[in-house]
């Protein structure tokens, strides 16, 4: 048998260790087995090395009296996580006399803590969103600070104002447009880079493993996130330059042709 | 024929406890054609009567009319409408548009009235001929002298042929030749396109060029006398 580190340390036991299993037979009868450890071993979730070990099929067969192809659960495992729910569904409306349950009803707090990533993630990126937001008022307002006096030259020669307002506005979506894109571009080389190699987060975060999370994270590319948050960004742009447009729109153009 | 009637102009400006009354009963008119220097010390009142004429500030009493239109009485849109199509503007601090070439800022104006491409071209090098700069239209102004990039400021003000330009202290950032020079290409223009020209100033020199002097004082007509 091969048995989980935790539960071979808790048991305080080795290789060739031999252990012995009692469980209940297809009848109900309590019978059990005699094992050898062959192998210990150590996956991301410490919860699962603490409470499972694995025999082969046929031994534990033998001992409970099933006949070939007798199983009482079977995992499916699917590529994508969102499809678990509509998945077994479908299977317990085919399968009826076998209860179909999916992950996030196995593992609710499991299910939770996804969620709870997912609301934290919005957050962040509502700082994120807002900090760029201050960042571009302050650049834009020294890039109107910084031409006074061709935005009153602009005014006095007759520019409409409209005009100055929407030349500031499209000069922030265009800043805000062309960092964004080298934003993604970075964004795009790193995950590249981190899909491969992997992130470690063990050294930190040893809960993760309780839960039974990876602690080694491969980050993944989303297009339809990226495009969102590129769109965010824009937006974002757009509202921040809405305070140093209307600055310029406020100086007085013959006092403005002279500031030095 | 007096393009510009100003009638009765005051302009009292209330910066601290103190009113500062800037213009105190101006009564002038302009003919088409003229070149005319508004000279005085500083304080007397010439920038703001610029810029009560140009529509960039408001008298408190009185009226500027220019060609049957009463400018003070116009709409903020009105007025930017106004200077766009009637007024030239030349600056003491150049005021050239940093990121676009020679040619590109004299066309600058005539892009915003909707004058098509090749009428803009063949407007720009005409005029950049009449300021003898032909050589640099491709040059963005930092690499202008300040001479020349004030010459192209004159090639801007005139290029959509406005009823007259407003020049406040266009040499002031000059050297005395390179001011003369100027001036002397201002004449020239003046002749040539018969645009009318009122420039503000300090400088002796230029003041000579000038066939008309009207000498400001405490925001009151000192004297006006045709050269």
């Amino acid at each position: 048998m091969v048995i989980g580190q935790k539960l071979a340390d808790q048991l305080q036991i080795g290789l060739r260790s031999r252990l012995i299993l009692r469980f209940q037979d297809i009848e109900g009868t309590l019978t059990g087995g005699a094992f050898r450890v062959a192998g210990i071993f150590k996956t991301n979730n410490t919860a699962f090395d603490g409470t499972n070990v694995w025999v082969r099929n046929n031994d534990l067969a033998e001992l409970l009296n099933l006949c070939k192809g007798d199983f009482h659960a079977a995992v499916i495992r699917l590529n994508d996580s969102d499809q678990a729910m509509s998945t077994s569904k479908n299977l317990e409306q085919q399968l009826s006399d076998s209860e179909v349950l999916s992950w996030k009803e196995l593992s609710p707090e499991l299910g939770y803590l996804t969620e709870l990533g997912n609301t934290y993630l919005y957050i962040f990126t509502i700082i994120i969103l807002l900090a760029l937001g201050f960042g571009i008022v302050n650049t834009m307002l020294m890039v109107v600070l910084e031409r006074v006096r061709e935005i009153g030259m602009l005014m006095s020669v007759g520019m409409a104002r409209w005009r100055i307002f929407f030349m500031i506005v499209l000069e922030t979506v265009m800043l805000s447009a062309t960092g964004g894109m080298i934003g993604i571009l970075l964004g795009l080389l790193m995950v590249w880079h981190l899909g491969k190699t992997g992130i470690d987060l063990s050294v930190w975060s040893t809960g993760l493993t309780e839960m039974g999370f990876n602690p080694i994270v491969y980050p993944e590319w989303d297009a339809a996130l990226v495009l969102n948050i590129a769109l965010m960004v824009v937006a974002a742009g757009i509202l921040a330059s809405i305070y140093p447009a209307w600055k310029a729109l406020k100086l007085n153009p013959s006092e403005a042709v002279r500031v030095i | 024929m007096a393009i510009i009637n100003i009638n009765n102009l005051y302009k009292t400006y209330n910066l601290s406890q103190v009113p500062v009354h800037a213009l105190n009963g101006i009564n002038l008119s302009f003919d088409k054609g003229e070149f005319t220097a508004i000279v005085g010390p500083s304080g007397s009142g010439k920038t703001t009567l610029l810029n009560i004429v140009g529509g960039l500030d408001n008298p408190n009493q009185g009226q500027v009319i220019i060609d049957g239109t009463e400018v003070n009485k116009l709409t903020k849109h009105e007025k930017i409408n106004f200077r766009l199509h009637h007024i030239g503007f030349i600056f003491q601090a150049y005021n050239l548009i940093p990121v676009l070439t020679a040619r590109e800022n004299i066309e600058f104006i005539l892009e915003l009235q909707g004058i098509p491409k090749l009428k803009r071209r063949e407007r720009s090098t005409e005029l950049l001929e009449a300021v003898g700069i032909p050589e640099k239209a491709k040059i963005r102004p930092r690499q202008l002298s300040g001479g020349q990039q004030q010459r192209v400021a004159v090639a801007r003000a005139l290029a959509s042929r406005p009823r007259f330009i407003l020049a406040d202290e266009p040499t002031a950032n000059l050297d005395s030749a390179s001011a003369e020079n100027l001036l002397s290409i201002m004449k020239d223009l003046n002749h040539k396109e018969n645009t009318t020209f009122i420039f503000s100033t300090h400088d002796e020199r230029v003041v000579k060029m000038a066939r008309r002097i009207v000498t400001l004082e405490d925001g009151k007509i000192k004297s006006d006398n045709q050269v």
